[in-house]
């Protein structure tokens, strides 16, 4: 499936782009993908990238929704999907 | 005690200097201004009539060496929202008056046709008159008032808008270069100054008692607690997410959860966001030679703000927030940087607050008076409100004022004040609380954002529509930290590590001499709430002032096509009685 990764704040300045378009069938796919692209953002994403294990503070969210209330990182995606990665913000 | 409260009876235009009644002792900052305004002011009373006080108090630490500490509230009947208002900002005027030896300045009584100064400095307190400095835009006066009283003096001011009584007026302050771009800007505080005759306050801190700390050994221990915490979390600490982007970085979180609200409250998504959120703006001000991290007010350690300046470095704006790009942006279809830091300067200078205002350009924009997305008519439509015509009285009396105006019925309100950045049509608790608060729609009075779509101080889904505990408990803890003087940034370190909030509740009680627990600071918060709601009561708001506007429930919000549906009762549940 053709998806839509972006990314933003810090991600956005360690992988030099905003986002990028990836075939994958899951988000953990799409995430693995990512950080072989920008090796920079494994220790962003990933708290343990062999167990797969996201850090606390980075928040995926799918079409808007995060992935904490679809399938977590084996939420399946669809053609055509965006995938937003954020490190932790906050603001008023 | 050192410190009193100053009384300004504009009536006789005479100052005078009262000891502190027991009962407000351990108060400050929103505890303080709304008991006094509960105590003093007739709740049905006309907010711009004459029973009606202003009252300014800094926080319980702000003044003291605490970190991100300097946040002064203001308070009164609202002419926007008919209940009482506490709207708080951070300045070093906060700090300044706090260190004159000023626990509250009580504002009452009109003067008969004349704008006056307050000038407070080395104990003296003097009522001036102001003429020379009125009529004109705030960046010019504040320059002016520095030139004739002092570089280093704090300011504080109602400008044009508050002069034409609009209820979309701010009470200004300075920030750290002298510029009016710090406001307690909600609720029509503004126009409530300057109908008091009362145009400006002048402090000078110099040779003031500063403040008092009972127990010096607690405060060191407290503030080093709340200061690891604030360094240590990736929100706050310096390089964080706060420090290197702002405010504004919220842009594109919100705009991606479909909540951000596109063209007066039309959509929830726009792939234009980017051009106006935190990162852009960063690079932007890095190319331009503006600043980015800046302080609001001395000793703080998140700063989170900036100094926003047209191309060349020219003509400095000062900070553009998340909620002042958003309203004045992609809330009228703008995305558009310098369009919005112009129209960001138009706010400041003319001395509205940037949300009411943004939300009462797209609801003109919806009403035919320009485009969505046309900068330049926005800013000439607020250019009306400096000539004082009467389509600028119409516009600076806010959002509901000006769309009924209009004829329009998509008026983002609760109690009559404009909502803020974030559709509660998708995030469900943030509507909850801008429905319950005493203080109309604010999100600042229980930012259910924070666990519903941050991951901050736990995780909710933001879809689930029973919120009424979770809007209960922000709004409780919220009040305490309006009153301790730190800034309601410091929630986001806080609520994650809890010995961070044990260590400003103990700087409090250092200050005070108090053996408050963080239960103590919690049950103060819900003793806020309770004058507040019962100031409300009185003053005729009911429960039917508690909700979302009828449009929100009837309205898909598209990309998520979702509709307001927690039910009244929830939200009743929020204030039971």
């Amino acid at each position: 499936m053709k998806v839509r990764v972006k990314m933003f704040a810090n991600l956005q300045e360690i992988s030099g782009t905003s986002e990028v378009f990836l075939d994958a069938e899951t988000v953990l796919s799409a995430l693995d993908q990512l950080v072989r692209m920008f090796e920079g953002l494994k220790p962003e994403i990933f708290e343990d990238y062999e167990r797969k294990q996201l850090m606390a503070r980075i928040k995926i969210m799918v079409n808007g929704t995060s992935i904490d209330y679809i399938d977590g990182l084996k939420t399946v995606l669809r053609e055509g999907d965006r995938v937003a990665v954020f490190p932790i913000l906050a603001g008023g | 005690m050192t410190s009193k409260i100053l009384r300004v009876d504009m009536n006789e235009l005479k100052v005078s200097c009262e000891e502190v009644p027991e009962r407000w002792r351990n108060l400050g900052g929103r505890a303080l201004t709304s008991t006094i305004v509960a105590e003093e002011v007739p709740p049905t009373c006309h907010p711009l009539g004459p029973r009606n006080k202003l009252v300014f108090a800094s926080g319980i630490v702000t003044g003291t060496s605490a970190p991100t500490s300097g946040r002064i509230s203001v308070g009164g009947k609202s002419p926007l929202t008919g209940g009482i208002k506490e709207a708080n900002a951070g300045t070093s005027f906060a700090q300044k008056l706090a260190r004159a030896g000023i626990k509250a300045i009580i504002v009452q009584g009109m003067s008969k046709d004349k704008y006056y100064l307050l000038n407070i400095a080395k104990g003296k307190r003097d009522l001036i008159e102001a003429t020379p400095w009125c009529g004109r835009g705030l960046y010019e006066a504040f320059a002016q008032l520095r030139e004739k009283f002092g570089k280093d003096v704090a300011i504080c001011a109602t400008g044009i808008a508050g002069e034409l009584s609009g209820a979309a007026a701010g009470v200004a302050f300075n920030d750290i270069e002298g510029l009016s771009s710090r406001y307690a800007g909600r609720g029509g505080l503004g126009a409530v100054m300057a109908t008091r005759g009362l145009k400006f306050i002048v402090v000078d801190d110099e040779g003031g008692p500063g403040v008092e700390i009972k127990d010096k050994e607690l405060f060191k221990k407290g503030t080093k607690k709340l200061t690891d915490a604030l360094t240590t979390h990736g929100v706050t600490k310096p390089g964080g997410t706060l420090n290197t982007y702002g405010t504004d970085a919220l842009i594109n979180v919100i705009n991606e959860a479909g909540a951000l609200p596109h063209r007066n409250f039309s959509s929830g998504y726009d792939e234009l966001a980017p051009l106006v959120g935190g990162e852009k703006k960063a690079e932007t001000i890095k190319k331009r030679g503006g600043e980015r991290p800046h302080m609001c007010s001395p000793g703080c350690i998140i700063q989170c703000s900036e100094v926003w300046v047209k191309e060349g470095g020219k003509d400095p704006v000062g900070v553009l927030e998340y909620e002042s790009v958003w309203a004045l942006g992609p809330n009228c279809g703008i995305y558009n940087l310098d369009d919005v830091g112009e129209l960001n300067r138009a706010c400041n200078d003319l001395g509205v607050d940037t949300i009411e205002m943004g939300d009462t350009i797209a609801v003109a924009m919806e009403g035919g008076l320009a485009k969505f997305g046309d900068g330049k008519k926005a800013l000439e439509l607020m250019e009306e409100i400096r000539k004082g015509t009467p389509l600028g009285r119409i516009l600076a009396n806010g959002t509901e004022f000006t769309g009924k105006a209009l004829g329009v019925t998509r008026i983002p309100t609760v109690k009559g004040q404009g909502i803020p950045a974030y559709d509660p049509r998708p995030i469900k608790g943030i509507g909850v609380t801008y429905a319950t608060t005493p203080m109309g729609a604010d999100h600042t009075a229980g930012y259910a954002i924070a666990p519903e779509i941050l991951g901050v101080g736990g995780k909710v889904d933001p879809l689930d529509t029973k919120k009424a505990d979770l809007s209960r408990g922000l709004q409780q803890a919220t009040a305490f930290i309006d009153t301790s003087g730190y800034c309601l940034f410091i929630a986001f370190a806080v609520m994650d590590i809890p010995e961070g909030l044990e260590g400003a509740v103990e700087s409090c009680n250092a200050v005070l001499g108090t053996k408050w627990t963080v239960n103590d600071a919690v049950a103060l918060g819900a003793k806020v709430l309770d004058i507040e709601r019962n100031f409300n009561k009185a003053a005729g708001l009911t429960r039917a002032h508690d909700r979302i506007p009828e449009f929100m429930k009837l309205e898909p919000l598209p990309p998520k096509n979702v509709v307001y549906d927690v039910t009244d009762a929830e939200l009743d549940k929020v204030y039971p009685n």
